[in-house]
């Protein structure tokens, strides 16, 4: 009867130990360039339609870390610099010997002139495995404050080649579609990388 | 009577060089234009513009046959908010450097009438507002020589060793 009594009670210990022991490493302090959110929030009731005309729903980001930039395909200077900084970025991931798994997207603000066909290309251009999303002014407005970004497009469209205004942050989304961390510039492949295996070292 | 004209023929030497500098004016090096991807009508030109004159440049204007519209802009970060904007000029001040950089000073290129394939080049010209007119070719890259294709390469040192 004690034997049993002190088993179950090992049981309990060990199980509390077990788990101060994940919450302390879910709270451990990292050193990294980002910042990552202490309570990470589960995107909801997301809408987009990805480069390949498929639904993108907050269940399309779980089992797989993601990468987002907010931008729009005609912007000459900041998104590419950015697309080119993800993509070197994706070349370091890999060479660390982390899987290929890791998921890089362009969520485009500026529906009216990025169609499907254009986010195709568009992110081809930089590397054939990122992916690229986008929607209706309503879904994207609601995806883009879950992720912490914010644009503007310019009510006055009369000129085709106006621009818009972006948030420069790239933001980091976790396997259970919850928005885990952002990076604001200037950013670099070899910070993203090194704070990418330390985040997700904590995570795992 | 020699040694003055060799005085006189060194001073005028120097005044020669002097005067080719003068000449010189704005002498741009590092330049290159974005790669664009398929469809794209727009791209940005970065570079380095010294002035090794004795007053104040400014560009004012840039023209190409690769587009009808080509604005100098200003990419800055407000708020965490990238905002380009359209500025009339870029002033480089005497015997100094003013460099054209992503996400920051750099000539927009609008309307592309053909797309820019990485390895090539165009031709451009910068229009001063003294009239100088500097022509010259750009070459087309998917990235420039930027500061993190550096560290990238210090990186790969790194893993050498």
């Amino acid at each position: 009867m004690n034997k049993i009594l002190l088993a179950i009670l090992c049981a309990i210990t060990v199980g509390i130990g077990a788990w101060f022991s994940i919450s302390q490493k879910k709270n451990e302090k990292l050193d990294i360039t980002g910042f990552a959110f202490p309570e990470p929030a589960q995107l909801a009731n997301v809408s987009l339609t990805s480069h390949q005309n498929q639904p993108v729903t907050e269940d399309s980001f779980k089992g797989r870390w993601t990468f987002i930039y907010v931008g729009y395909t005609f912007c000459p200077d900041a998104c590419p610099a950015t697309m080119t900084v993800l993509n070197q970025l994706h070349g370091r991931l890999k060479e660390k010997g982390i899987d290929d798994t890791v998921n890089m997207m362009l969520v485009s603000v500026d529906p009216e002139r990025d169609t499907i066909e254009n986010l195709k290309e568009y992110v081809a251009f930089f590397n054939p495995s990122f992916s690229a999303a986008t929607g209706t002014p309503a879904a994207i407005k609601d995806f883009t404050s879950q992720v912490s970004a914010i644009y503007v497009i310019p009510e006055d469209r009369s000129d085709p080649n106006y621009l818009v205004d972006h948030s420069s942050s790239v933001m980091l989304i976790d396997p259970d579609a919850a928005v885990h961390a952002i990076f604001t510039p200037p950013q670099t492949a070899e910070n993203l990388a090194n704070d990418f295996v330390k985040l997700s070292n904590r995570y795992n | 009577m020699k040694t003055l004209l060799a005085v006189v023929a060194a001073c005028l030497m120097t005044i020669n060089i002097h005067a080719d500098e003068m000449q010189h004016g704005p002498s741009v090096s590092d330049s290159w234009i974005r790669a664009t991807p398929p469809g794209a009508t727009t791209s940005a030109m970065y570079m380095m513009i010294k002035n090794s004159t004795d007053k104040s440049m400014t560009l004012v204007d840039v023209k190409s046959e690769l587009s009808d519209r080509i604005e100098i802009h200003h990419t800055v970060k407000n708020d965490g908010v990238m905002q380009m904007r359209k500025i009339d000029r870029i002033d480089v001040n005497a015997h100094a450097m003013t460099e054209l950089k992503p996400q920051g000073q750099h000539i927009m290129f609008f309307n592309l009438k053909e797309a820019l394939a990485p390895d090539t080049k165009i031709t451009v010209d910068l229009i001063f507002e003294d009239g100088t007119t500097v022509t010259m070719e750009v070459p087309v890259m998917k990235q420039g020589m930027s500061h993190d294709s550096h560290s990238e390469m210090k990186s790969e040192k790194h893993k050498d060793h």
